[in-house]
């Protein structure tokens, strides 16, 4: 699973990137190559002639300069899906807010083909492998409604702490139990079939 | 623009950004659930705040660049869900009953837990939706007549605590169906769960971000359905 690592926080990011162009399996590298412009590339040429190694810092200049450009031609474009996505949801009747009405409307784009995934992966992982950082503003806000709640802090946060745990355990419990029993069904679904397509392809031979 | 206002707005976002760099190396370093980086950087912040007399107003003018990427930064769990299209196609009823248990779950508890503790109804009603992405939380207690700011703050507590406690209880309680744990922790701590899921792994990721649009949509019917049968 090493091409998980680009999802993961910025600093296992950097660490996995020197792990997987050890090994050099071909598709993590490419990914993580168009993440960051991986700099091991560079100690590899380092006995080399110094016109190679010029060649090689201009062009690692070049491809950092290359992808700073496209995360911000990306980063616009996603900007861009947040106004539609905020229109649409200023017209629609339900209180549904702005940004699940662009992250549907990305998706949608996605699944038609009208965007390829690959012209927005750049933005996308960088966005999300830095998301809390986004969420900082909004956190910081609590500081208005402290002096609300003042003198209930403690039975609040405990509020937060049991539903929490118990939200986690009853949605992952009804995830195993549904999949469980449609892993059931279904088997017991393509047993009948194959039962039946049996007995018809005997019937067809007995004739 | 005035000086003043650069100033500021240079001000803020370097302080933010320098705080969650050293609360992302903190995490690493420590490896410890409790600092979170999200968690470490807010609290370090506030603190600051308060200690220079810093006006809230014009930190939140400051900091307009990183909330105004809050959009993005959520429509591109569209991304990360596209990829995972397979699994979703293949898991599509258990994820909608688990989102549809666990939201379920989440009001009622959170309503009868500050009633039963004492809270006051106010408080009751504000952090019913709070299990839910900060938008749509603000929407439903602004339909159910709650206060914006203590709903801000229990959506933002709850999802801190999701994303510290999940690894820790998915260990506990042996839960090892990736879905499952990605469906869990977008339901119970929305996209600042999700965060900390992505670290996980990518698919535990992928179905946290469906989770919040689900639980989120969710919540939003079952209130509104709610209201117009009482």
């Amino acid at each position: 699973m090493d091409a998980n690592d680009q999802y993961s926080s910025p600093i296992t990011s950097a660490v996995g990137l020197e792990e997987t162009t050890q090994p050099g399996s071909s598709q993590s590298r490419e990914e993580t190559s168009s993440f960051l412009p991986s700099q091991s590339d560079a100690k590899k040429d380092s006995d080399k002639s110094d016109e190679e190694d010029k060649f090689m810092h201009r062009l690692k200049i070049k491809q950092r300069w290359g992808w700073f450009i496209s995360l911000c031609i990306q980063i616009a474009f996603l900007l861009g899906v947040c106004y539609v996505g905020n229109t649409i949801a200023s017209y629609l009747p339900l209180p549904i807010p702005g940004n699940i009405c662009s992250m549907a409307l990305l998706l949608t784009l996605l699944l038609t083909g009208i965007i390829d995934a690959k012209k927005i992966a750049i933005a996308s992982r960088f966005l999300l492998s830095y998301m809390s950082v986004f969420f900082i503003p909004a956190g910081v806000t609590i500081l208005t409604c402290l002096p609300i709640i003042q003198n209930h802090i403690p039975q609040f946060i405990l509020v937060c702490a049991i539903t929490t745990v118990t939200v986690f355990l009853v949605t992952a419990v009804t995830v195993m139990l549904v999949s469980r029993v449609q892993r059931i069904v279904i088997s017991k679904l393509a047993k009948r079939k194959s039962t039946k397509s049996h007995s018809f392809k005997l019937r067809v031979r007995e004739d | 623009m005035d000086i003043h206002m650069i100033l500021e707005v240079s001000a803020s976002l370097i302080l933010t950004v320098a705080v969650f760099a050293g609360a992302v190396w903190l995490s690493q370093k420590t490896k410890l659930p409790i600092f979170n980086p999200l968690l470490v950087s807010v609290a370090v912040i506030m603190a600051l705040i308060t200690l220079l007399q810093v006006p809230l107003s014009s930190y939140e003018t400051g900091v307009g660049v990183i909330s105004a990427m809050l959009g993005p930064a959520t429509a591109v769990l569209a991304f990360s869900i596209y990829q995972q299209r397979a699994i979703l196609q293949s898991h599509f009823l258990p994820i909608l009953l688990g989102c549809l248990a666990g939201s379920i779950t989440s009001m009622l508890s959170a309503y009868f837990l500050c009633e039963f503790l004492g809270l006051g109804q106010e408080v009751a009603l504000s952090t019913l939706p709070k299990s839910t992405t900060a938008p749509i939380a603000l929407a439903v207690t602004s339909e159910l007549g709650g206060t914006a700011s203590i709903t801000m703050a229990a959506v933002m507590t709850t999802g801190v605590m999701g994303a510290i406690f999940s690894p820790m209880l998915a260990h506990l309680f042996h839960i090892k169906n990736k879905v499952a744990q990605g469906v869990a922790i977008g339901t119970c701590s929305h996209a600042v769960g999700t965060a900390k899921a992505l670290e996980m792994g990518r698919l535990e990721g992928a179905m946290s971000g469906v989770a919040i649009a689900v639980s989120g949509l969710l919540t939003c019917f079952i209130v509104i359905a709610a209201q117009t049968i009482m």
